[in-house]
């Protein structure tokens, strides 16, 4: 027959490396690390507010209706369309900037080659700062130093604005945005538009409400 | 003996047991020195002024549980302190944080326990102190000519406003929020939301008590008083568990500048006194009836026990009133030591550098002023303060607006 050993009472100073090993434990915070994700995916950080996945998804579509317009799709020649910067009407700040940049590249993916888009934010100082040094002889002549810069111009204006209804209590919390794409053309009729609609519900613990 | 495994499992419930004279954490908990110490190199590195210094140590010390309380108050000390740029990303990261429903979630849950202390979980702020969040990072908006943005931010500023529903005539009633709203709607080119936002600011209760002058299409510059010292948070009640605020009176009740007087547009200590009941109010109020029904029963048992062994020592042989007096005896010991480990305090983490009144005044100033002096006045007329303060014109097409802020400590 086996012996077993009785258990001896425990001392409170046993406690005391093994209240040591709980407490390390309770003091550890969560592990860094750093991850690729997919920007389409819903990320880590989800909250009510408009994401990456909402930015890339609109902007696609957009980009694949625009390229559809009849005026676009049936032009001798790509159109020139000049992008405005997203217009922020909702309740949640954004990066204004991002967002525009989104859109454009999406546009450009998707567009493929049936319109051109204007890029005055990216290349204007450059381009006339480099002007005047070719006129001035600075740097080598030719090109434009000779026959003048000129800018291009653009057919259409494509607008994005962004407008939402937000709605909070001790329930939960409810936000709706409404992506807006406009194209007007240079005698300021509309165009084409196209709508985006993004709806989310979030509820946090109890302990923050 | 049971009373052992109960200790053990009471260390492992309550973080709180450490025994430690190290540096505490705004959560109570022990910061390592190597942590503080690459938090104080950190800081070193980034080139933190020295005066905010302590506010990014603590930062980048205390963990996520805390880090969008040391945000929000190294943001405003960087607002005031005009570097601008780390007061935005400060502001930004505490919105963040603040607004990230899933991070923190499991702290969140420890923190519905009996003996884990509800500051245990991850700050976020009560709601005068989110919709102050916003209000600043909008503030910061206005001064880069972002006025979408911050329209934006005062827009969430009303939402943050949740109350209880046994105060619901509070919710959503920044009179400073929808002045703000009204000011960047119009720099926006938006008159009409302009106007909705003064008519719902003249309907909230705080109206009747101020007297703002509002922004109007001629407005083209805006000066920003701050006075005075926030809301303090302490615990209330037998084990602290109500959550109360306490104040100073102010001195300054008025400011003005080129010949225009205002009252205070907001009230910090209202918006902090109208939340109303929230959740977390019913779980701290449980935890302390419990805190308070073990301790009763603790104490019955220890005085049963007592009976037991005066009958035990009256009675010839009496080795069973002993053995339960004995077992009462341990009883009533295990359940003071639950009772006592049981944590009903309130959570009093405050942003603590927030000011008590916040004064708008809208004004219209010649083209190339580029400083403005204000004045704050006592209830009878004394000055409390003049300063010179300098006002940032903001670039942008068609715009000509001008901004300035200013702190009166009293």
């Amino acid at each position: 027959m086996a012996r077993t050993r009785k258990p001896k009472n425990m001392k409170l100073t046993n406690l005391v490396p093994l209240s040591a090993v709980v407490l390390i434990g309770c003091a550890s915070t969560e592990n860094p690390g750093v991850r690729y994700v997919d920007p389409n995916a819903v990320g880590a950080v989800a909250g009510t507010g408009v994401e990456s996945q909402d930015i890339n998804a609109a902007a696609a579509k957009a980009a694949q209706s625009i390229v559809s317009v009849s005026a676009i799709a049936r032009a001798a020649t790509p159109p020139t369309v000049v992008i405005t910067p997203v217009a922020n009407r909702s309740a949640s700040p954004i990066d204004t900037t991002l967002y525009t940049t989104k859109l454009r590249g999406a546009l450009m993916e998707h567009s493929a080659g049936k319109v051109r888009f204007l890029a005055r934010d990216a290349s204007w100082n450059a381009n006339a700062a480099e002007q005047a040094l070719r006129q001035s002889g600075q740097v080598a002549g030719g090109g434009t130093a000779t026959t003048g810069r000129a800018g291009a111009t653009y057919d259409y204006i494509l607008t994005a604005e962004l407008s939402g209804l937000s709605a909070a209590s001790s329930a939960g919390q409810s936000e709706y945005f409404l992506i807006a794409f406009k194209l007007v053309d240079f005698q300021d009729l509309l165009v084409w538009e196209s709508q985006y609609e993004i709806k989310k519900e979030g509820k946090v613990s109890a302990v923050y409400r | 003996m049971k009373l052992l495994p109960t200790l053990a499992l009471a260390a492992a419930l309550c973080p709180a047991f450490t025994v430690s004279g190290g540096t505490r954490s705004a959560s109570g908990e022990e910061v390592p020195s190597p942590v503080l110490a690459a938090a104080e190199q950190r800081v070193t590195g980034e080139n933190i002024p020295a005066p905010l210094r302590p506010h990014f140590v603590r930062l980048y010390s205390e963990g996520p549980q805390n880090a969008v309380l040391h945000n929000m108050r190294g943001g405003l000390a960087a607002f005031r302190a005009r570097h601008f740029e780390l007061a935005k990303k400060c502001l930004d990261d505490a919105i963040a944080g603040m607004e990230n429903l899933i991070a923190g979630g499991k702290r969140a849950e420890d923190a519905k326990s009996d003996f884990v202390e509800e500051r245990r979980k991850w700050f976020k702020g009560e709601n005068y102190e989110q919709s102050a969040l916003y209000f600043y990072r909008g503030l910061l908006y206005l001064r880069d000519g972002d006025f979408g943005n911050a329209a934006a931010c005062f827009k969430r500023c009303e939402i943050m406003d949740i109350t209880g529903d046994d105060a619901r005539d509070f919710a959503g009633d920044w009179y400073a929020g929808e002045l703000a709203l009204a000011l960047a709607s119009r720099l926006n080119g938006y008159a009409a939301d302009s106007d909705a936002a003064l008519r719902r600011a003249a309907g909230f209760s705080f109206a009747q008590f101020v007297q703002v002058p509002p922004p109007t299409a001629t407005t083209n510059t805006l000066l920003v008083v701050e006075t005075g010292s926030g809301p303090e948070k302490y615990g209330d009640g037998q084990y602290n568990e109500k959550l109360k605020y306490r104040v100073k009176r102010p001195f300054t009740v008025s400011v003005n500048a080129n010949g225009v007087s205002t009252s205070a547009a907001e009230d910090l200590f209202f918006q902090a006194t109208t939340r109303g009941t929230r959740q977390v109010d019913y779980i701290l109020n449980s935890k302390a009836e419990l805190k308070e029904d073990l301790g009763k029963a603790g104490v019955g048992l220890a005085a049963a026990a007592f009976t037991a062994a005066a009958i035990a020592a009256r009675v010839d042989g009496g080795t069973t009133a002993l053995a339960v007096g004995g077992g009462l005896a341990v009883a009533s010991v295990g359940t003071m030591i639950v009772s006592s480990l049981t944590t009903p305090q309130a959570d009093t983490r405050a942003w603590h550098n927030l000011p008590r009144s916040i004064f708008l005044l809208h004004l219209e100033t010649p083209a190339g002023t580029d400083n403005i002096t204000v004045s704050g006045l006592t209830p009878d007329g004394k000055t409390t303060y003049t300063k010179s303060v300098p006002l940032h014109t903001v670039s942008g097409a068609g715009t000509n607006f001008k901004i300035g802020f200013a702190k009166f400590d009293h």
